[in-house]
């Protein structure tokens, strides 16, 4: 086996995880080579400074209380406490509540759209059967053969014409040269829309454009009600972002209410603990002066009112948040030189 | 690793037993068992007493609430911390606004103050310390995760494996990677 395999295994060799012929194998290297032997002694080394690396573990009360702590929580069901991942029942109401908003508006957006096609059909046959029947009255002004065009076709006579039909009366009882294709009418700047769509369609056409846009008024209304549900959704969504602080900031307070009545020692210190730890979090995220020395403060506190109680937390916490604030008057002296 | 108490010799697996047939209260025998063994490890990942106290609380008010789907015959204890890695790993993933000062500035800072006291040396005795626990937090919580679990826990690649729900292999070669790191960040001590 080569030298760079055996020095990979030297950690495995370390943890006694290999056995028979390779550990013999391992054995064997180490006799001889001065670079894996070094290599294993700097692991020992290394597994050795970790495991001295004191942890100052909390006092002989803090493991008496712990388990009663715990059970007090599965009896009253209460989980979570200021950790981000704590999903409240609301929450999940919300969420449900939302989904079944977001079903609702994808069902309903599909239904307007599938009407507005149909509707779309509708009229793109019935320009289609006046063209048709424009085209005819033309082919047959000489021959004395007219089209009953006057414009009053309804919907349904113009959706039953097929192509290459003709509509064929005795007599052509329009005036051809007054019938304007849409193209003209769209052309005509002095042309409103209704009044391009009453010279076109005729008076039934028009109402029928108004039946048309009858029907999707309402469903416009319904859709900017669904995309106003959807952006209220999505506000809703924006707002969840930082909803992480406003679960701290309500966390915070019903901490500093409990602090005012609490008699009971432990739950009292347990309340603190928890009151720094929610402060120091709020302050990280702000990063404003205020919670950053009410956070500080809250430390400082603590300390007071607990001599050697999670000291290296506490100066972790001590030494953080004066950096902040170091951090935060180099920047304000940066931006006022600037100016 | 658990405490030298004497509910320790008694079988994980009856404990379980009663507290599935309602004896809730039994469940206070697991906790006093497994306690420092779940906080080391939440501490360790966290660096930070409050959340560890936190996390530890959670995850035996977790395993209580799964103790239904534990299957008898299996190891408590690996179940146990395969629960307490997870809300660990939860919680440092969404915790990423959370402050990441450099341990350079924290000791310059410690130093400045305290020397102001007269407690130098004490201090420098310490930084070795610092210094060691800082560089543990700095490694990628995966290899972090699996050097805590073998090294502070002594567990076997098979149940970091069975813990993690990674291979043996994978196991091997993030503990090298997590030392290689390791000796990089600290190895000026590892020669005194």
């Amino acid at each position: 086996m080569k030298h760079k395999k055996i020095k990979s295994l030297i950690g495995a060799y370390l943890d006694g995880e290999l056995h028979g012929k390779l550990k013999n194998l391992i054995e064997e290297h180490l006799k001889t080579c001065s670079e894996c032997k070094k290599e294993l002694d700097v692991l020992k080394a290394l597994d050795k400074k970790i495991r001295q690396e004191k942890i100052v573990f909390p006092a002989d009360s803090y493991w008496d209380y712990l388990p009663k702590r715990i059970m007090k929580k599965i009896g009253t069901r209460e989980v979570g406490g200021f950790l981000s991942f704590r999903i409240p029942r609301i929450k999940w109401e919300l969420a449900g509540g939302m989904i079944v908003l977001l079903l609702t508006f994808i069902v309903f957006r599909q239904m307007v759209v599938d009407k507005g096609k149909e509707q779309l059909e509708h009229v793109v046959l019935m320009d289609r059967s006046e063209d048709e029947m424009r085209e005819t009255i033309t082919a047959s002004e000489g021959e004395g053969i007219g089209v009953s065009s006057t414009g009053s076709i309804s919907g349904k006579k113009a959706g039953m014409v097929k192509d290459g039909e003709t509509v064929k009366t005795k007599k052509a009882d329009v005036d051809v040269s007054k019938v304007s294709t849409p193209k003209e009418v769209m052309k005509s700047p002095s042309v409103t829309a209704e009044e391009s769509e009453k010279r076109y369609f005729g008076k039934a056409g028009v109402e029928k454009s108004a039946d048309i846009a009858g029907q999707a008024a309402p469903a416009k209304k319904e859709s900017e009600a669904a995309n106003g549900a959807l952006s209220g959704m999505q506000n809703e969504l924006e707002i969840r972002g930082g909803r992480k602080q406003i679960d701290i900031l309500s966390d915070i307070k019903e901490k500093e209410n409990y602090l005012k009545t609490s008699k009971d020692k432990v739950e009292t210190q347990n309340a603190r603990r928890s009151l720094v730890r929610l402060l120091y979090t709020n302050a990280n995220m702000t990063r404003s002066r205020v919670d950053l020395e009410r956070a500080m403060k809250e430390v400082q506190t603590y300390r007071d009112s607990y001599p050697s109680d999670y000291e290296d937390t506490l100066e972790l916490y001590d030494d953080s948040l004066q950096l902040l604030i170091e951090e935060m008057e180099k920047e304000e002296e940066t931006s006022k030189e600037r100016k | 690793m658990v405490d030298n108490n004497e509910e320790v010799k008694i079988d994980d697996d009856d404990i379980i037993e009663k507290i599935k047939n309602g004896d809730s209260n039994a469940f206070e025998v697991l906790v006093k068992k497994y306690q420092k063994g779940i906080y080391r490890l939440t501490y360790r990942m966290t660096n930070d007493h409050f959340t560890a106290d936190e996390l530890a609380m959670e995850t035996f008010v977790r395993a209580y609430k799964s103790i239904k789907r534990f299957r008898k015959g299996a190891n408590f204890f690996n179940w146990i911390y395969t629960i307490a890695v997870r809300l660990c790993l939860n919680f440092i993933k969404k915790e990423k606004r959370r402050i990441d000062v450099d341990p350079s500035n924290i000791d310059a800072y410690s130093i400045k103050v305290k020397s102001n006291d007269g407690l130098l040396e004490k201090v420098i005795a310490k930084e070795e310390n610092t210094r060691i626990r800082e560089a543990i937090r700095r490694l990628p919580e995966k290899l972090k995760v699996v050097l805590l679990l073998r090294v502070d826990e002594e567990l076997s690649y098979a149940e970091i494996s069975r813990v993690l729900k990674i291979p043996s292999g994978t196991v091997m070669s993030r503990l090298n990677r997590a030392r290689e790191r390791l000796k990089q960040s600290i190895g000026d001590y590892l020669r005194k």
